[in-house]
């Protein structure tokens, strides 16, 4: 049933004002993409293209090989979650999840059936009889998800699906959510404003900034090796530190204020690092000396701001020992976790 | 100690409202089948051998055709509103933007024109369509569409209606199943109220009606104003409670309509 979708170079403005450039992407039949960006990056734009709710200046939207860019929404069958819900307030739970089957004509004992084996999936089968009125947040986002795949739709869009709601529900939410994902097997685009919601409820991320696509790749690329600065910071800040990489023997290695570190053979010349608190670790005899700043406990973990060389970095140490400003550590680098960017701000971009 | 002053001013209040809103009405309701001499007024009274109920029939037979006549005029304007004014708020709603906002403000504006410089005007502009009544419609119109089309818009906005079409048509719903199964519904409640406050307006209109009026084309409310100049008081109380007796079941329907879809859209509504 879930379709393979192809976004062919496609843009979309509003009154000469483009909220989408250029985008051209695929999602894979049965796989979550998340599209992720800051607000404004045109996510919702390219997910209404999608749905048929709104037309492109240019460019395609192909289902299965199909080109459905001037198809209505109502021919798509595709499944929408809004941010809002926007679930019908005349009509009861049950009515609102059965929706799509009902104007589809599918006869009420099949439509019954589909409802409740949704509604039981979802945890809102004591609510059928409600309104949305009268039921929660989060049990509104769970009706209008059942909304969304009662009539098996070929691509499941989400806007947002956990902006609304509190963190400790989201949470509870999102198992829902990807439960009922895997379940039903269909392709499905997740907007999210979230960077962790993005890298962990995606197979592939697509990262969006200013209507175009950045990157695309699974939340390890994206994360351990962004093709642009902006990519690099947008899922997770750190230090950037500016360096020259030289060999030795068959390695390549780059001095910084904590220590030297190996990099990928063969590349040499300037490089631009980027620390992250995890790429930091406290080390007992080895590493470069720094002297604490800050040290936040946060429960589970301390984040220790501290400076070393006269560069000011974070790490995140153990709960276990307790850190006082002034305390003398050691730093050093684990070079797994840690990011080379690209040495030019200007890369040639996909798309 | 505060609290008890505060709530006897209110009471004394409600008693002021009551005695200077109701009493009038009380008073035009009692004169039309009492003696009129218990009310004071010694210049004219019933006959001794005739009953006072029996007025209303003699009222009935006098201005019967008054009556019909402003019945037929208030469902003309009741049906043109909802073929005018359901479109409109429909693309009112559906806007949403300044443009809409705008409109939403100057929809008022003819309530703030006084109904003689309106009649005048209708009068002067359209006055071939003043012996079939035509531009009396219209006059009418005038005042109860701004009602009509502002409950409609309301009761459409207020349920998000741009968001809640495009999810219905995300779910494969085509125009129509759209137009019948969300904008319908949800329109109702403000269709309904629309229609009733259109209907309870052009009942009750006098300036425009008296103004335009034709001896053909002539409202109950304009000849009840020559009831009560040129008749006896007690004919004119009798065709007033008559009068008063139309428009309250379209206000209660107005309540009844109210509570009916708080009931059905649950506590929100």
């Amino acid at each position: 049933m879930s379709a393979r979708v192809e976004i062919r170079n496609l843009s979309c403005s509003f009154g000469g004002q483009p909220a989408v450039r250029d985008v051209s992407l695929a999602l894979e039949p049965g796989t979550t993409t998340t599209l992720v960006g800051a607000s404004g990056s045109g996510k919702t734009t390219l997910l209404r293209c999608l749905a048929g709710l709104l037309a492109p200046s240019s460019g395609q939207v192909w289902f299965d090989g199909r080109d459905v860019t001037a198809l209505p929404a109502e021919a798509r069958g595709v499944g929408l979650v809004f941010q809002s819900y926007a679930l019908f307030p005349h009509l009861s739970v049950a009515d609102n999840i059965g929706f799509g089957l009902e104007v589809r004509g599918v006869d009420p004992t099949e439509r019954r059936r589909r409802v409740s084996d949704l509604a039981e999936q979802l945890g809102v089968a004591k609510l059928l009889e409600r309104k949305p009125s009268q039921i929660s947040g989060g049990e509104r986002q769970r009706v209008a998800l059942g909304r969304a795949l009662a009539y098996r739709p070929v691509l499941l869009l989400l806007d947002e699906p956990l902006a609304a709601l509190d963190p400790n529900l989201a949470e509870s939410v999102r198992d829902v959510l990807l439960h009922a994902i895997e379940i039903e097997r269909t392709t499905v685009l997740l907007v999210t404003h979230d960077r962790a919601d993005a890298l962990r409820m995606g197979q592939r991320v697509a990262l969006l900034r200013s209507g175009a696509l950045e990157q695309i790749g699974t939340p390890r690329e994206l994360y351990r090796t962004p093709r642009t600065e902006y990519a690099a910071h947008f899922f997770g800040p750190g230090l950037v530190l500016d360096s020259v990489a030289s060999h030795r023997g068959n390695i390549s290695v780059a001095e910084t204020p904590f220590g030297e570190v190996s990099l990928q053979p063969g590349s040499a010349g300037p490089v631009r690092l980027l620390l992250r608190p995890e790429a930091l670790r406290l080390s007992d005899c080895e590493g470069a000396s720094a002297r604490v700043r800050r040290a936040s406990y946060e429960g589970n973990r301390c984040r220790l701001t501290f400076e070393a060389d006269g560069v000011t970095a974070q790490l995140e140490a153990s709960p276990g020992r307790e850190f006082a400003c002034g305390d003398q550590i050691r730093v050093s680098i684990d070079p797994d976790l840690l990011v080379v960017l690209p040495s030019a701000p200007g890369l040639p971009r996909a798309g | 100690m505060a609290e008890r002053v505060a709530r006897g001013l209110a009471a004394i209040l409600l008693v002021v409202l009551l005695v200077v809103v109701v009493a009038p009405l009380l008073i035009v309701m009692i004169g039309s089948v009492v003696d009129t001499s218990l009310l004071g007024l010694t210049s004219e009274s019933w006959q001794e051998d005739v009953s006072a109920w029996s007025w209303f029939s003699y009222v009935l037979d006098l201005y019967g055709v008054h009556l019909a006549r402003s019945a037929w005029l208030a469902l003309t304007v009741v049906v043109s509103a909802c073929l005018i004014g359901f479109p409109a708020a429909y693309a009112l709603a559906r806007r949403n933007d300044a443009f809409s906002a705008t409109v939403r403000v100057l929809l008022d504006a003819p309530l703030a024109v006084p109904g003689l410089t309106v009649g005048i005007g209708l009068l002067l502009a359209y006055p071939w369509g003043r012996a079939s009544g035509a531009t009396l419609a219209a006059g009418h119109l005038l005042y109860a569409l701004p009602f009509f089309v502002r409950a409609a818009t309301n009761a459409l906005s207020a349920a998000g209606l741009a968001e809640l079409e495009e999810a219905a048509a995300a779910a494969g719903a085509s125009a129509l199943q759209r137009f019948r199964r969300i904008v319908l519904p949800l329109a109702r409640p403000g269709l309904l109220a629309g229609a009733l406050m259109a209907f309870t307006i052009s009942w009750g209109e006098f300036n425009v009606s008296f103004l335009l009026a034709t001896p053909t084309t002539q409202t109950f409310p304009a000849a009840l104003y020559l009831t009560y100049t040129t008749n006896s008081f007690p004919v004119a109380a009798a065709a007033t409670t008559l009068f008063l007796g139309a428009a309250a079941p379209a206000l209660l329907l107005l309540q009844r309509v109210a509570a009916a879809e708080t009931a059905r859209f649950g506590e929100a509504a």
